[in-house]
């Protein structure tokens, strides 16, 4: 069912978190948001126990991230098979060439710059929601 | 945020500071030969050994001519100085022809010559008009030889003289042609020893002199070497300071934006959750903090682009002027489809530089025309090329449009000026300040010429001056 499909935001900036949960609202996504504030927490919510907390359909990333930067966890997801797998979506306000290299380089799924203007923000999210949750067909639940 | 990363050439060696007239001894140092070595330029050389020659021979031949003339040896006289000349230009065309060994030979049959010369000359000793004469004759020729065979010649010329005069004087006074015996003996003897002081005294001046030029040199290469020092002191600093410049731009590309987002995201979220509770002036005032903040960020994203233009290296390559102005046009009518612009490019414009870097400047200056000519009826932009008076090319880009007070012209390329309040045309007056930027990248000029409502004509160079560099030819 859609609505079992939960999606994990990294962020570190409250104000965003908030923002992109109304984005979803608006968008009409109805999945459930986990969030992790930090490197840390994501990695933790990602290898941790699946019953405390359900592997995501999608991971929406942000880079510059306190304890455990966004790229390092990138790598370590794509480094162990439970989540190498794993649609993960850099969702960052950077356009610098090297997070965009390098972010690609590790093995990530795609890269979107966060745009100022909310209404485009909330256009933006719908159509990552839309793609990566209805359009996208996701690997394989045992796989991840 | 202006910084140019200096380029930190050293001072080339070519020319020595402090023109200050060496004293004599170091003219003589000078013309030995020493100086010739230390210089790297074989031109230099050459003029060198040159004015070598022509000391020497003036040193040689004078006193001979002189010498002979009076002492009637009129054909032995032409004869000696004939060899003479023709050995000191032997030695300069040997030089230019002859590689080192073959010179060092030829080096030595000079001094052999010389040293010939010279005991033909001392035992010629009824030519001369009387000591007195001979001597000075003897040390000028000594000088002559030591500026051709440096500070060895002239000690092995002295002694050699001395012991050949002496021999000379012995052969005569045995052959009896010599009256006075004894006092010649003495006088030979006396010779002997004065020759070699000579070429000692000769050989020790130019010691002296040579270590006059060496400190002098010394002094030069060590304020070389310091001035190359600093510069790379420079070159580290500027270096730093650029690093700096990256960080500064990357934190502020993440930093600043985020709180931008969070203002307009949270005004557009009251003005639709609260929107109805408000009066117009409430909703208003909500849109113009959007406004703001969206300004803001089209700001920061116009201030990193032009932070990124000094960063990155230049890459000049052969690029097609017209195809990349077309290009940035159709782009243009794309974007605007409701317009009618009468566009005229120039076919055919090769030029040289970076092709990124060089739309970036076309997208300014066309973007510009074709924004400043919205309010005009046949509006109207060209591309053209003329040349300037020392065969650069000059590139024209001309509007019909709204133009600007020439009285204002040298605010136009500043970062941020605006001739035209926003709420005539949009923009927020950085776009100039960029192209300006690049142009000086490319070692080009960028300068307009406009009137209001008759339109602004744009001009710039990019540091390419042969007409002919392309296989272009100038009409006429």
């Amino acid at each position: 069912m859609v609505t079992d499909k939960v999606i994990l935001l990294i962020e570190d900036n409250p104000d965003d978190e908030e923002l992109t949960r109304l984005a979803l609202t608006e968008s009409k996504i109805g999945n459930r948001l986990n969030v992790a504030r930090d490197g840390a927490e994501a990695l933790s919510y990602l290898f941790g126990d699946p019953m405390l907390a359900p592997p995501p359909q999608l991971v929406l990333l942000d880079l510059k991230l306190p304890k455990v930067d966004g790229l390092e966890v990138l790598r370590r997801v794509r480094h162990d098979p439970r989540t190498a797998l794993l649609p993960v979506v850099i969702l960052t306000s950077s356009d610098e060439e090297r997070d965009v290299v390098e972010g690609y380089r590790l093995g990530a799924n795609s890269y979107v710059r966060k745009p100022v203007d909310f209404a485009d923000f909330v256009e933006a999210v719908r159509q990552l929601g839309l793609y990566w949750l209805v359009v996208n067909y996701p690997p394989p639940e045992t796989v991840r | 945020m202006d910084t140019t990363v200096l380029q930190a050439m050293p001072v080339s060696a070519s020319s020595p500071p402090g023109s200050a007239r060496p004293s004599p001894w170091v003219w003589l140092h000078r013309v030995s030969g020493y100086t010739a070595q230390a210089t790297v330029d074989p031109a230099d050389r050459l003029d060198f050994e040159r004015q070598l020659q022509w000391l020497r021979l003036t040193f040689l031949c004078a006193p001979w001519l002189i010498l002979f003339a009076f002492g009637h040896q009129v054909v032995a006289s032409a004869l000696l100085i004939s060899v003479v000349i023709l050995a000191s230009y032997g030695w300069v065309w040997a030089l230019q022809h002859y590689d080192q060994p073959k010179l060092l030979r030829y080096q030595l049959g000079l001094r052999l010559v010389d040293c010939l010369l010279v005991f033909i000359v001392l035992t010629n000793y009824h030519a001369f008009l009387h000591d007195a004469y001979y001597d000075a004759v003897y040390i000028l020729f000594v000088v002559a030889a030591a500026a051709t065979h440096g500070r060895r010649g002239a000690i092995v010329l002295g002694a050699a003289s001395g012991v050949a005069s002496l021999l000379g004087r012995l052969l005569l006074i045995r052959a009896g042609t010599m009256p006075f015996a004894q006092r010649h003996i003495t006088d030979a003897l006396f010779y002997t020893v004065f020759f070699t002081i000579t070429g000692l005294a000769v050989a020790y001046l130019m010691e002296r002199s040579a270590q006059v030029v060496e400190r002098r040199d010394h002094q030069w290469r060590a304020a070389l070497a310091e001035r190359n020092q600093e510069l790379e002191r420079t070159a580290v600093q500027l270096r730093a300071a650029n690093q700096e410049l990256e960080a500064f731009a990357y934190s502020v590309s993440h930093d600043l934006r985020a709180p931008l987002r969070s203002i307009d995201g949270f005004s557009q979220v009251v003005l639709a959750k609260y929107g109805p509770q408000l009066d117009a002036g409430g909703q208003h005032y909500l849109e113009r903090i959007r406004a703001g903040s969206q300004r803001m960020a089209q700001l920061i994203d116009d201030l990193l682009r032009l932070s990124r233009l000094t960063r990155t290296p230049l890459a000049r390559q052969a690029v097609d002027l017209s195809a990349l102005a077309s290009e940035v046009i159709e782009e243009l009518r794309q974007g605007h489809p409701e317009r009618i612009v009468q566009v005229e490019i120039a076919a055919g414009l090769p030029t040289e530089a970076d092709p990124r870097l060089l739309r970036v400047v076309l997208e300014n200056l066309l973007g510009n025309a074709w924004k400043f000519t919205t309010a005009q009826p046949a509006p109207r932009i060209e591309l053209t090329r003329h040349w300037g008076d020392d065969g650069e090319a000059v590139y024209v880009v001309r509007d019909n449009g709204a133009g600007f007070d020439m009285a204002y012209a040298d605010k136009l390329f500043g970062a941020f000026q605006r001739l035209h309040s926003a709420s005539e045309f949009e923009g927020n007056g950085i776009g100039l300040a960029t192209a300006q930027r690049i142009i000086h990248r490319h070692g080009g000029r960028i300068w307009a010429q406009g009137a209001v409502g008759q339109g602004a004509t744009f001009f710039f160079t990019l540091g390419i001056h042969s007409p002919t560099a392309f296989g272009d030819r100038r009409n006429g």
